[in-house]
């Protein structure tokens, strides 16, 4: 194979004077110089925090029906579209107990577990649950001791969900895509940049 | 109590130059933040002002590690090369006059002939504790930075000596307070010598390891270059020096080229000597503060140098242009005198 | 011994300096490591411009610790550390016979500077530049006022004869175009 060699001409300025490079740094200077004096765009972290979008992709929740019981039939389609496969799901079946309060449910998992180190956090989970059953919140700040505990278990992950939604009782608006109607909702609302109180001597 | 004066001058000295670290340290992160739409340190007082001292005791409550691979006498001795050739360059460096008991009196420890030599000599050993530290750390990318910077230093070194050459010629003396006292008796001398002082300017930039003339370190490559393998106080030793080594370019700067402690229009105001002699040391100080800021402003604006783009520059650009600064100054004097 | 001390008593600094001096010069000379010799080197360099400073020649001094410590020491360690020398030992292997030539050669020398030291040891008489004339004129005006009118040729010559260094680095260095 024949090493391809890509001639490269240097720019050089239009005159002498430019090629001194003595006016082009001058100028660089004065376009530095003026980004000096621009408002910075900074964010006080812990005291205020951004407001992620709705369809920010951050930490994994199982969530629930109507009734409180969890939505998932284990049918394993999350763990088949798992590109990085760090969703673990083990189904039973779902007995008589399930049958009668659950419209016909046959499967239901006892173990669902999902590593949070290994996820990259694609949502294809999401995309492919039929249920509804598997979806994402904005929480991101994850920090734990050890690995293990970033594996999640079902409790922890239905857990989640309970958290989220008492900070976002219109969670399931999200779903259905009506961003528009949801500029009053808590998505937008939460904590506001502008209102919260910057630390320190500003 | 006059014998006396170099040995206070020599204290207020040094206490001045290290305390000016922490305070460029601090115009270093706060500038440079406000360059980027960031506010830099906030968090330690009021308007971050004491997170130079959060700094130093960070610095000094870490873990002092010194690699089982490295040299270990030389891995120790090169950051306290960093920091001796910084504070042994006050010697000979006059910050203003003083009127004590009646008598004029030059603000400088040693009086000496030559001035602008002794300090050339002095910060050429900076190389050593580079070229030290990058053998000792045993250590490919340490190597590897400290060699660039020795070449480079040594390459700037060059157009260095030959810039401040005409402004030597000018004045007739090596002297830094003869310098000084030329300029307060005519004009700046970026005004005699605009050339020689860009050349000087440049290659202090280079001398002192700056951006974008920070080879050495050039985290991007070679992963912070002849400091990798230090860490705690050896770490901060290294800063320490650099940062008293630009505040002494500073000072080299605003002495050789800005008119030292001059001035304007302070002289015709008629005030006590020694009221105006203080306002002049401020003076001197505020040129000094603005050259920090300076450094910090080009830092932002110029990317780095190639290597040998680098080497190009200071052989074939500088020092040829040094030269003709000299013979031009030689031939405008001839004709003139 | 009390003639030394009476040497020792006007300029002290002169000898401590040189003591030093020569401790490193040994030093320098026993070490195994090059790099630690090279260092040692720069210290006796140093040693020599306090010695030039205590002759109230301060340009020479400045100069020494510019030129040599500040550059050429440099490219000497440049050389050793790219090279990897490696212990001397080895290098004192290889060197065979000439061992005790060479050893033998160092003797002589040192009997003639001990002899020269003999004969000449002790203050001598004023030459043309005392060191009150130095210190009217300065040290600096007086080295550029003698370079530049007597000693203008041997000064030419000697930069002529650098130049000529430089260019034959330079074409030795170059690659040879095909």
């Amino acid at each position: 194979m024949a090493v391809s060699v890509k001639n490269i001409t240097v720019p050089r300025g239009k005159n002498w004077v430019d090629n001194t490079y003595i006016i082009p740094v001058i100028k660089g200077l004065i376009i530095t110089l003026r980004h000096m004096f621009k408002k910075p765009i900074v964010l006080y972290y812990p005291e205020n925090k951004k407001v992620l979008p709705p369809n920010y992709r951050g930490l994994h929740m199982l969530t629930r029906d109507e009734q409180g019981r969890e939505k998932c039939v284990a049918c394993e389609m999350c763990s088949t579209a798992c590109p990085a496969d760090c969703i673990r799901i083990v189904a039973n079946d779902s007995g008589d107990v399930w049958k009668d309060n659950f419209e016909n449910r046959e499967k239901h998992p006892i173990v669902f577990e999902i590593d949070e180190l290994r996820c990259i956090f694609c949502g294809m989970c999401v995309e492919a649950c039929p249920e509804d059953a598997i979806d994402m919140t904005d929480m991101h700040n994850l920090a734990d001791y050890t690995r293990q505990d970033f594996i999640y278990d079902k409790e922890r992950l239905l857990g989640v969900y309970d958290e989220y939604i008492k900070r976002h009782p219109d969670h399931a608006k999200r779903r259905d895509g009506e961003f528009k109607a949801m500029k009053n909702s808590s998505y937008f609302s939460v904590v506001s940049v502008e209102n919260a109180k910057k630390p320190g001597g500003h | 109590m006059e014998i006396f004066y170099p040995y206070i001058f020599m204290g207020i000295l040094l206490v001045t130059w290290l305390t000016s670290v922490p305070v460029m340290v601090l115009v270093e992160r706060k500038v440079s933040g406000w360059l980027q739409y960031r506010v830099g340190p906030t968090r330690v007082g009021p308007w971050g002002l004491l997170q130079p001292i959060a700094d130093a005791l960070k610095f000094l409550s870490k873990e002092d590690v010194v690699p089982h691979h490295v040299n270990k006498w030389l891995y120790i001795f090169a950051p306290a090369l960093m920091v001796f050739p910084a504070f042994f360059v006050i010697g000979v460096i006059p910050v203003g006059i003083l009127t004590l008991g009646g008598k004029e009196i030059l603000v400088q420890i040693g009086h000496t002939n030559i001035g602008i030599l002794y300090v050339l000599a002095v910060s050429s050993l900076v190389v050593y504790s580079i070229t030290f530290s990058a053998w000792a750390s045993n250590n490919k990318y340490s190597l590897l930075g400290g060699l660039r910077s020795a070449a480079q230093m040594m390459s700037y070194e060059l157009p260095m000596g030959l810039s401040i050459l005409g402004t030597i010629m000018l004045v007739g003396s090596l002297r830094l307070e003869d310098i000084v006292n030329f300029q307060m008796n005519s004009a700046w001398g970026i005004v005699w010598q605009p050339l020689g002082a860009l050349i000087f300017i440049v290659t202090a930039f280079a001398e002192t390891n700056r951006l974008p003339f920070d080879l050495a370190e050039a985290e991007a490559e070679l992963v912070g270059g002849y400091h990798t393998e230090y860490s705690s106080m050896k770490f901060a030793m290294f800063f320490l020096g650099e940062y008293c080594n630009m505040l002494t370019a500073s000072v080299m700067i605003t002495l050789l080229f800005l008119g030292g402690w001059n001035v304007p229009f302070v002289q015709g105001m008629n005030l006590e000597p020694l009221t105006q002699q203080v306002i002049q040391i401020a003076g001197l100080a505020l040129k000094v503060v603005f050259l920090m800021f300076f450094f910090v402003w080009v830092r932002w604006t110029l990317p780095r140098f190639r290597y040998d783009q680098l080497m190009n520059f200071g052989w074939k650009t500088l020092i040829p242009l040094a030269l003709a600064n000299v013979v031009i100054t030689a031939i405008v004097m001839a004709i003139v005198s | 011994m009390d003639s030394f001390m009476q040497y020792f008593m006007i300029n002290p600094v002169f000898y401590i300096f040189a003591g030093i001096a020569v401790l490193l010069a040994i030093a320098m000379l026993t070490m195994d490591n090059p790099v630690y010799s090279a260092i040692f080197m720069v210290l006796t360099f140093f040693c020599i411009s306090v010695i030039y400073i205590t002759l109230e020649a301060e340009f020479i001094a400045a100069i020494q610790v510019l030129v040599y410590t500040g550059a050429i020491m440099v490219l000497f360690l440049f050389v050793i550390m790219l090279l990897n020398l490696g212990r001397e030992s080895d290098l004192v292997e290889r060197s065979g016979p000439m061992k005790y030539i060479s050893i033998l050669l160092a003797f002589g020398i040192l009997l003639q500077i001990g002899f020269a030291a003999k004969v000449t040891f002790g203050i001598g008489e004023k030459g043309m530049y005392p060191i009150e004339q130095v210190r009217l004129v300065g040290n600096t005006e007086t080295i550029a006022s003698l370079l530049f009118s007597q000693y203008v040729y041997p000064f030419e010559i000697a930069s002529v004869l650098l130049l000529l260094g430089m260019v034959g680095a330079i074409i030795i260095s170059k690659k040879k175009q095909e």
